[in-house]
């Protein structure tokens, strides 16, 4: 797809790149990941050779301690960040031969990201965060974007806030938000950042199960998270310490 | 074109009001200016000031740069002056038959004195005109009463009217020769090739040949004023004056004085040009430095909008996506600024023009700026801001998308400044005020960088006013008389001493001859010739400043000084060198001995005695230098009154008097125009510079009002606060007039250099000099800006609740 004489691809074969991969089963593979950060205090080893595959419709928690590397790991996942050795494989798509700007715009079209401070835009209302997320990526073609928007605000139970600024929202109402826009570009991963760490216990639970549905319809879901999680209907748990895999465990197992 | 940039204005709005036409991208554009409707209205502030600024510049640039010379142009000025008592009326109609003619006629000339003010007079330049129905060239143009004087009347120049009681239907009292009448005035007209009457202290006055040989009683025939084709400079008109000179002595008509003036050009366009290089010099720097500050504003925003930019990388938005969202974002209040300054720089830039063209006498020509101006003007508006942020811009949309994510709004420039000012002596908070200058230290780089600019350039004019202030003062220090009467023709020393020999306060009465000759340079000289003055050599009435060469020394060699405007007519005149200079009729050849500065018409000096030998034989003279017992100032023009009335009431025929204390009037209101623009133009400069440092601690209140939280809840006052940004701002204020007088002097060295040649020709520099009252204000003024621009943005800082500035994003 790539043009090897300017090293960039015009929107209509980026477009179709995008759908191409969007028709592949969703499944992530980690080979081998390992990040280190230099620090005053010297070296600091984040995540170790982590293996890892997630496989389309599973819900995994990936827990540990604060320092145990779960953030990095998701920095991994969703692209943000780029591993020192390793490779990182989502829809067969290897990240690191993607650009930065390739990178976003893939990453718009295949992952929506929830994180924990919603990180809403604040000068736009909820509904153009999600109209703007649409039109970045530009796969959703621009008639049905304003629906889309409004059903997927609909199904987190906002669209009454739709026409508010995130400050008039609630930190609960905030975080539906976020998972709407996530859901904007209709991607087939979902991964979401300690999305329940900053509300109450009863609005958590409802995000929560917002997740489970998202998952039970066929996205695959990936939650990172410090919190008790026994009670949650998470496929697989992941838990992580000193940036190594220390168990991996499937529901059922 | 107003109209259409209001449209543009008014359809932007439409646009946002109109959800489903407006475009999510130019929405968040919006919707980010208007989070923080303070910060982008002190954008559009800056752009508007920086815009207004140099649109005013630029427009009266543009209507200045050719309505002087186009209203010089449009009266047809002639290109060659001849004068001589041989002309008859075949000459003239000789001269309009050749083809290099384009029109010749008799011009006569002679000048008179007139009173304007009682026992006020002045020199009249009084003109005989052929036929006032049919100007071929050097034309009038009416503009009140009569446009062809009754006979017996006399038309005035308007500009006269600014200097003396004179109007249309005005009798005044004209002195000619010995006698005085009075003559009508039917009308006043405009004649756009003459000097402005307010900066020369001449009246222009115009009537019938005959009434002129009547009033005047004068032969007439003697001036021929020629208009040539096909010509495009002087050296041209100078080779066809010497071919047209041979032809006539062939004839056995002989020219008296030959005056070229300079080629389609205004005799005051070197105040003009000297104008639009200041405003071209400082309007750039003005410029420069708001577009500085619009950068920095810019720079300040993207700076607030990282983690914004991090989250719509991470929802999908590529680089280029985010760049074209704040383009839109600088786009819009540039397109604002534009739209609001526009008309303001029409308005007050044609005002301007306006001011100038009134001190210069013409007519503002340029009723509609060209479609260019809009052009550079919207380019400025619009492109330039985005230029200027293109560093900010391109810098924060190419962060990461982690990085962004993590910028919690700290910078890294903090670790290495808090080391540089660890003074004991100060207390906590004065040792974070003196950090906090260098907290950002691009910012503070760049603010003290535009406020050193700004003093340095305010202190430069005042620098550059000193010297030239040096420059008229050596100017009448060197003249030790205090009344000069130059006659009309030349007498005996007797018959000039006459009337003044027992006049009350006279100390001593010194006299000297001149006239005008013609030098043989490449160039004939300009002004009827150039001025002759054969005085004492060792004349204790005059310390000459000697730029090069010396002064006159002796009675017996044949030498001459020249002042640096006749040198100005040689390309390097060489001292030593021997030049044939025309006197009276024949060709002397004498030794240049030195070059003094004067600011005068181009005037060459003899020793009295070597003239006389050369070409006045009868010892006759034309000047009286008169010195006062005492030289109040009072007493001085008392003494100019009594020489006045002696002068009317003898058999003299006086072509002017003037006191010292006049000329060097005369002198400072040619330059007075160009001080006073300077130090206008400076002091704008140093507003900009000052709105820069309000901008930067407008920005540095805003980015730290979390901080400001902080120490609110830990205890700080108030008044606490409030005196950390002023602190701050008194730093940089001071660091930045600390750099800024320095740079000032090597500024002012060159700047006065570089006016000098302008001003006073290309032989003379002007000498630097330090104006310690300049330098005095300039401290002042930048020091009350720096408070002001700082107090403003430090009350905004105490006015937020502890509550707002903790939860400040």
């Amino acid at each position: 797809m790539e043009n090897t004489k300017t090293g960039q691809i015009s929107d209509a074969e980026e477009k179709s790149e995008l759908h191409f991969q969007k028709k592949l089963p969703g499944f992530l593979t980690l080979k081998e990941v390992s990040k280190s950060f230099q620090t005053k205090a010297g070296r600091f080893d984040a995540i170790k050779n982590i293996n890892l595959s997630i496989f389309t419709g599973e819900h995994v928690a990936i827990t540990g301690k604060s320092g145990s590397g779960k953030s990095t790991l998701l920095n991994m996942i969703t692209g943000i960040d780029h591993p020192d050795k390793g490779s990182v494989v989502i829809n067969s798509t290897e990240l690191h031969t993607l650009n930065e700007s390739r990178l976003a715009r893939w990453r718009g079209a295949n992952i929506g990201i929830v994180f924990q401070f919603f990180q809403l835009i604040p000068t736009l209302t909820v509904l153009e965060n999600l109209l703007l997320a649409m039109e970045f990526v530009n796969v959703i073609p621009a008639r049905d974007r304003r629906n889309r928007a409004e059903s997927l605000l609909e199904k987190v139970g906002i669209l009454i806030h739709k026409d508010k600024l995130p400050a008039e929202l609630s930190g609960g109402e905030q975080q539906r938000a976020a998972i709407a826009r996530a859901l904007a570009n209709d991607p087939p991963l979902l991964v979401a950042d300690e999305p329940t760490g900053n509300l109450d216990s009863r609005t958590g639970e409802a995000i929560h199960k917002l997740f489970e549905n998202l998952a039970e319809k066929g996205k695959t879901v990936i939650v990172v998270t410090h919190e008790n999680i026994q009670n949650l209907s998470y496929s697989r748990i992941i838990s992580l310490n000193d940036g190594e895999i220390i168990s991996d465990v499937k529901k059922g197992e | 074109m107003h109209g259409l940039i209001f449209a543009i204005a008014a359809g932007m709005f439409a646009l946002y009001k109109k959800e489903s036409f407006m475009n999510i991208k130019l929405k968040k554009a919006f919707s980010d200016l208007w989070v923080h409707p303070g910060r982008t209205l002190l954008v559009i502030f800056a752009l508007v000031i920086g815009l207004w600024g140099v649109g005013t510049i630029l427009v009266s640039y543009t209507i200045l740069k050719n309505d002087l010379n186009e209203n010089y142009l449009m009266s047809k000025p002639a290109h060659l002056v001849l004068t001589s008592k041989d002309f008859k009326k075949k000459a003239l109609e000789d001269l309009i038959l050749r083809p290099e003619i384009e029109s010749a006629e008799f011009r006569e000339f002679s000048l008179q004195r007139i009173e304007i003010f009682p026992d006020r007079w002045i020199p009249l330049w009084l003109y005989g005109v052929d036929d006032f129905r049919n100007f071929e060239m050097a034309k009038l143009f009416p503009e009140e009463g009569s446009n062809v004087p009754s006979p017996g009347t006399i038309l005035i120049e308007r500009n006269g009217m600014l200097v003396s009681n004179i109007k249309n239907g005005s009798v005044p009292e004209v002195r000619i020769g010995s006698k005085t009448i009075h003559v009508p005035v039917s009308g006043i007209i405009f004649d756009p090739a003459q000097a402005p009457a307010t900066q020369d202290m001449f009246i222009y006055a115009y009537t019938d040949r005959n009434t002129y040989q009547n009033l005047t009683g004068e032969k007439i025939n003697q001036r021929i004023i020629l208009r040539l084709k096909n010509v495009s400079s002087r050296k041209e008109v100078s080779a066809f004056t010497e071919r047209l000179i041979r032809e006539f002595e062939a004839e056995e008509i002989f020219i008296d004085t030959v005056d070229i003036p300079k080629f389609n050009e205004h005799p005051h366009q070197w105040q003009l040009n000297t104008i639009l290089s200041l405003e071209g010099v400082i309007g750039f720097l003005a410029f420069i430095m708001g577009m500085v500050l619009v950068s920095q504003l810019m720079g300040s925003i993207l700076a607030g909008q990282i983690r914004t930019i991090g989250i719509m990388k991470a929802v999908g938005a590529s680089s280029f996506a985010v760049f074209k969202i704040y383009v839109l974002m600088i786009l819009i209040p540039g397109s604002i600024s534009g739209v609001v300054a526009a008309p303001l720089a029409v308005k007050t830039g044609y005002a301007f023009a306006g001011f100038i063209a009134g001190k210069l006498n013409f007519n503002i020509l340029t009723l509609e700026l060209p479609v260019y101006f809009y052009v550079v003007f919207a380019f400025m508006a619009v492109f330039l801001p985005i230029l200027f942020s293109l560093p900010a811009l391109l810098g924060s949309v190419k962060i990461s998308t982690l990085e962004a994510l993590n910028d919690y709004g700290t910078s890294n420039e903090l670790s290495s400044s808090a080391s540089f000012f660890k003074f004991k002596i100060l207390s906590y908070s004065s040792q974070l005020a003196l950090r906090n200058v260098l907290r950002r230290k691009k910012r503070s780089a760049a603010t003290i960088a535009m406020m050193a600019l700004g003093v340095s350039i305010f202190s430069t004019g005042f620098n550059v006013r000193a010297a030239l202030s040096d420059f008229l003062l050596d100017s009448r220090n060197s003249m030790k008389y205090d009344v000069q009467v130059v006659l009309k023709k030349q007498v005996s020393l007797d018959e000039a001493l006459l009337p003044f020999k027992n006049l009350e306060n006279v100390e001593s009465i010194e006299s000297w001859n001149g006239g005008t000759g013609r030098l043989q340079s490449k160039v004939i000289s300009t002004g009827g010739g150039i001025g002759i003055t054969a005085l004492p050599y060792n004349s204790s009435l005059i310390k000459w400043n000697v730029i090069k060469g010396r002064w006159l020394n002796n009675t017996q060699q044949v030498e001459f000084v020249m002042n640096q405007q006749a040198a100005g007519l040689y390309e390097n005149p060489e001292i030593g060198k021997m030049y044939d200079i025309h006197l009276k009729g024949k060709s002397v050849s004498a030794k240049l001995t030195g070059i003094v500065k004067e600011f005068d018409a181009p005037k060459i000096y003899f020793d009295k005695d070597v003239y006389d030998r050369l070409a006045n034989p009868d010892h006759l003279v034309n000047s009286l230098l008169i010195s006062a017992k005492n030289r109040d100032y009072e007493k001085v023009i008392s003494l100019e009154r009594n020489v006045e009335k002696a002068g009317a009431n003898s058999e003299l025929s006086i072509l002017y008097i003037m006191s010292q204390a006049e000329r060097g009037l005369i002198i400072f209101n040619h330059l007075n125009i160009i001080l006073s623009i300077l130090i206008f133009l400076s002091l704008l400069v140093l507003l900009v510079s000052a709105l820069g440092m309000a901008s930067s601690t407008g920005i540095n209140v805003m980015e730290r009002t979390r901080e400001i939280g902080v120490m609110r809840a830990i205890g700080a006052t108030p008044a606490g606060i409030y005196n950390l940004f002023v602190m701050e701002g008194m730093v940089t204020g001071l660091i930045s007039i600390t750099l800024g007088v320095m740079l000032a002097l090597p500024m002012s060295y060159y700047a006065s250099i570089f006016f000098g040649k302008l001003i006073l020709g290309d032989a003379t520099r002007l000498d630097f000099a330090f104006s310690f009252p300049g330098f005095l204000i300039t401290v002042l003024v930048t020091a009350v800006f720096g408070f002001l621009a700082s107090r403003i943005p430090a009350r905004r800082a105490i006015q937020v609740s502890t509550r707002e500035a903790l939860s400040y994003e």
